[in-house]
């Protein structure tokens, strides 16, 4: 029963129509590996196995009647603990909201139902995803390591196969930095290309809600069932029409230009093994056809002092009642991320407002000088570490590891572009090592098509983790 | 522009001016992160910056 759950979301859909599997074998091998491998990775807050069940049922008969309603009709999907599931609790993986359930889905749930999906769970979040705490959730390939995050359990049950594709969030790479040390496909979408309605905030101008998979091509299929606005009322999207993503995935690298800025992306923070599969990735692609441009992208260096203050003003501003009748139930992490928030100053926001026209003028200016389709880096400058190796400074300030995550990841919450992260193979060590696409504006279809190319040339996504690493 | 000195007599000025009571034990690392942030802040001041319009919007439109 365990290789079903290796399928690709695309190859299970197949079976499903054909009728060589049902949802609900789908589903219950799930739900059993969720068993076998939670004691190990902890990637669930909860398990939703009696409604999964349901659903599954019901899917099983809506295809038995010749009624599919798209490729997750019927696929076993997680979903980060900070969307909204009505009836079921959301917690943000924090105390503060104990006891609390919703009585709506989030939209991207709302969503994911319609497609058809089975949820079979909720995944656990760094609390209220701002990346403070360590969470139960342990690294797929290592589990002594960090698992990555915010959206840590859904990198992790993607890559244990606890599901077949996940939904995150991503703030400042909360997506990328768990796909990439979990070995798996994750896209942080555009700004406002998939509805943030009912899922925890921290920034209204830099949250973004998408998906991880084992495949380009499964992200693909997972963007298309979730994007979009929920309903004309619906203000937490971007009113832009969704165009058909899988279309043009397997175009070919012909006449596609990807652009290289070694100055911010490839400097001395970034491991040896991390630069050189990276490099072997830009390899693969320039034999696939795609052209590579080495370029400078004026203005990087401000993106992550342009997007801090406004990351802490905005969370802060969410939580500056909670924080105030219920301080002693944050992680004390969290809650002094949250203080320094309230002491961001009005003109410091207004001004990294300011600078963030000044990055986004740069990255526009790059792509269009050098017509690009992307723009190509290493997901991470590391692979992952040792737990208790951790040290956190979400101020992004210092030269801790996350600090040099957050120099990665944040340029494309700060401008709002989109940004995908592939595996590109592993480390002597055995850990995961991501590239990162960043594309146009609504542009994830370009990035799509790269890295379904890459992935149809390497066999990276094809490799699994144990459930006890040797 | 110099970053400010962040003193834990600042912290505490700065806290009670915003209405928050902090824990006694957040308040060293607080001063820790608060004298990164001011200094990310102050970073920026000089940067000229006229041209271009803050990432701020406001439409009048009724929704």
């Amino acid at each position: 029963m365990t290789d079903i759950l290796w399928l690709s979301i695309a190859e299970a859909s197949d079976l499903l129509r054909s009728g060589d599997i049902s949802s609900t074998e789908l589903t219950r091998a799930t739900l059993e590996r969720i068993e076998a491998s939670e004691p190990a990775v902890h990637a669930y807050a909860g398990v939703m196995a009696e409604s999964a069940t349901r659903d599954a049922q019901r899917a099983d008969v809506e295809l038995a009647a010749g009624g599919s309603r798209g490729p997750l009709h019927g696929i076993p999907v997680g979903v980060k603990d900070l969307c909204f599931t009505a009836g079921f609790p959301t917690s943000a993986g924090s105390r503060v909201l104990e006891g609390f359930v919703p009585s709506y889905d989030a939209a991207v749930v709302g969503k994911l139902r319609g497609a058809g999906a089975v949820i079979v769970g909720k995944t656990v979040t760094h609390e209220f995803a701002y990346g403070q705490d360590v969470p139960p959730t342990r690294n797929a390939w290592d589990h002594a390591c960090y698992p990555g995050g915010s959206s840590a359990g859904s990198g992790v049950a993607v890559a244990v196969g606890s599901a077949f594709g996940a939904i995150g969030t991503d703030t400042g790479g909360s997506i990328r930095a768990p796909a990439a040390v979990n070995g798996v496909v994750g896209l942080k979408p555009t700004y406002g290309r998939v509805s943030r309605k009912g899922v925890f905030p921290m920034s209204p101008t830099l949250d973004t809600v998408g998906p991880l998979t084992r495949t380009v091509q499964d992200c693909a299929l997972m963007l298309a069932a979730i994007a979009g606005r929920d309903g004309a009322s619906d203000v937490w999207a971007l009113d832009e029409p969704v165009p058909d993503y899988v279309a043009s995935l397997s175009a070919g690298l012909e006449g596609v230009s990807v652009g290289i800025e070694r100055d911010y992306f490839f400097y001395d923070a970034v491991a040896e093994e991390v630069r050189s599969a990276v490099e072997a990735a830009i390899a693969t692609l320039a034999s696939l056809g795609a052209n590579i441009v080495e370029i400078t992208i004026d203005g990087l260096e401000l993106s992550v002092a342009a997007g801090m203050p406004v990351l802490l003003a905005d969370t802060s501003e969410w939580h500056q009642r909670l924080l105030r009748r219920q301080s002693s139930d944050y992680v004390r992490e969290t809650r002094v991320m949250l203080e320094l928030g309230e002491l961001v100053s009005a003109t410091a926001y207004v001004r990294a407002q300011r600078v963030r026209a000044t990055v986004q003028q740069g990255l526009r200016d790059a792509f269009d000088r050098h017509g690009l389709d992307a723009v190509l880096a290493p997901t991470l400058p590391l692979t992952t570490m040792p737990v208790e190796a951790l040290s956190v400074d979400l101020t992004g300030d210092g030269q801790t590891a996350l600090s040099t995550f957050i120099h990665h990841c944040f340029i494309a919450n700060v401008v709002g572009v989109p940004a995908l992260s592939v595996p590109v193979g592993f480390s002597p060590a055995g850990l995961p090592i991501g590239m990162q696409l960043f594309g146009r504006p609504f542009g994830e279809a370009a990035l799509f098509r790269i890295g379904h190319a890459y992935q149809g040339a390497t066999d990276w996504h094809n490799r699994h983790p144990a459930l006890v690493p040797s | 522009m110099n970053p400010p000195s962040i003193s834990p007599e600042l912290v505490e000025h700065l806290s009670a001016l915003v209405g928050l009571d902090v824990p006694p034990g957040d308040r060293p690392l607080l001063q820790s992160v608060l004298a990164n942030q001011a200094a990310s802040a102050a970073a920026l001041v000089p940067l000229e910056l006229d041209d271009l319009e803050p990432i701020v919007t406001f439409d009048p439109r009724w929704r």
